[in-house]
């Protein structure tokens, strides 16, 4: 049975706002990868035999989606910088937003400056999933993985304010 | 925020939460993908282009037009045709929603570069062959010269179109050289 997907959506919309995030330049192109996200949901769900679990499906749609996206114009006037995202856009905790909402804002700076496939990497990483699975969804060697993760961790250390 | 080990243990509490509804408001799942509507257009232009490679020259000829340049325009449309068509396949290939994520890059790469080439190179010839028609069938220079003046302006504007996407395309190989 295919599942229902406004409850698909709205289970997962963490999932995906975190993953769009981690790929925008500006408000503009946020909306339009989120856009972009839930169009290849509606339009793959009929694909998605249930082999892996669904937000493994979800994650994939959504990291193929934000990789693959090539921006034909560059930022709008009205569009403002992710820099400075108003509290609640990023899924805030309920306790101290503020302080939460300025370390979820600097953890997203820092990993936004790296490469598509290094940010894929490093988000899936910091989700928890394995080195196999990593690979898997990204599409390289597990070794390429254990090398990207040790590259990402060096640039970002360095990177320090 | 120092340490990368401690990113991660902070990331699932902070990350996970639902963000506000209103950021969803506005979001329609009916409208099609980009990939779709780049599949679309791929077969219009194939269609379009098929029946200009006959129509075109053929009015061409009523018109007593040169045989070169009937030759020259059939067999643009032709290129047109079978290129349109080999970006329509490949864009079949692409399935965001069981490939890796390096895999449907390095596809979405080639397509919008093979796409980018045919324009730079298909581009510059519709536009010397517009000159051409307008040159033949214009008594009036005011005529071919607007033609011609439209044609460069848009070509400049997609230029800039095109160096944007370049850009993006050149970011991609570079980070699939190294996966």
């Amino acid at each position: 049975m295919k599942p229902d997907f406004d409850s698909i959506v709205a289970e997962h919309s963490g999932l995906i706002n975190k993953v769009c995030y981690m790929y925008a330049e500006d408000s503009h192109h946020l909306q339009d990868l989120r856009q972009e996200v839930l169009t290849n949901i509606w339009e793959g769900l009929g694909s998605y035999k249930g082999d892996s679990k669904l937000s493994t499906w979800i994650y994939r749609v959504a990291i193929n989606t934000c990789v693959s996206y090539i921006r034909r114009y560059g930022s709008r006037p009205d569009s403002y910088s992710l820099d400075t995202v108003p509290p609640g856009e990023l899924g805030s905790a309920t306790q101290g937003e503020m302080t939460t909402d300025a370390m979820l804002a600097e953890m997203y700076s820092m990993i936004s400056r790296l490469s598509r496939i290094d940010k894929a990497v490093v988000l899936l990483w910091l989700d928890q999933y394995s080195y196999d699975d990593i690979a898997s969804l990204v599409g390289i060697t597990k070794a390429n993985v254990a090398v990207r993760l040790h590259r990402a961790k060096q640039r970002l250390a360095n990177s320090e304010i | 925020m120092t340490d990368f080990e401690d990113m991660k243990s902070k990331w699932q509490a902070l990350s996970n939460a639902q963000p506000s509804d209103n950021i969803w408001k506005g979001l329609d799942a009916h409208k099609k993908s980009h990939l779709y509507k780049l599949r679309r257009t791929f077969i219009l232009l194939t269609i379009l282009s098929a029946v200009c490679c006959v129509v075109v020259p053929a009015n061409m000829l009523g018109l007593g037009m040169p045989l070169w340049i009937v030759i020259v325009t059939c067999v643009y449309f032709g290129a047109c045709m079978m290129g349109n068509l080999k970006l329509k396949f490949a864009s079949e290939d692409v399935d965001i929603a069981s490939s890796s994520a390096a895999d449907v890059m390095a596809r979405v790469e080639r397509i919008m570069r093979w796409r980018m080439y045919m324009k730079w190179i298909l581009l510059p010839v519709a536009i010397a062959i517009i000159g051409m028609i307008l040159y033949y069938v214009s008594s009036d220079p005011g005529a071919v010269t607007g033609g011609v003046t439209g044609g460069v302006i848009g070509f400049a504007i997609g230029y800039r179109i095109d160096q944007r996407i370049k850009r993006q395309l050149r970011s991609i190989a570079r980070d699939l050289e190294s996966a």
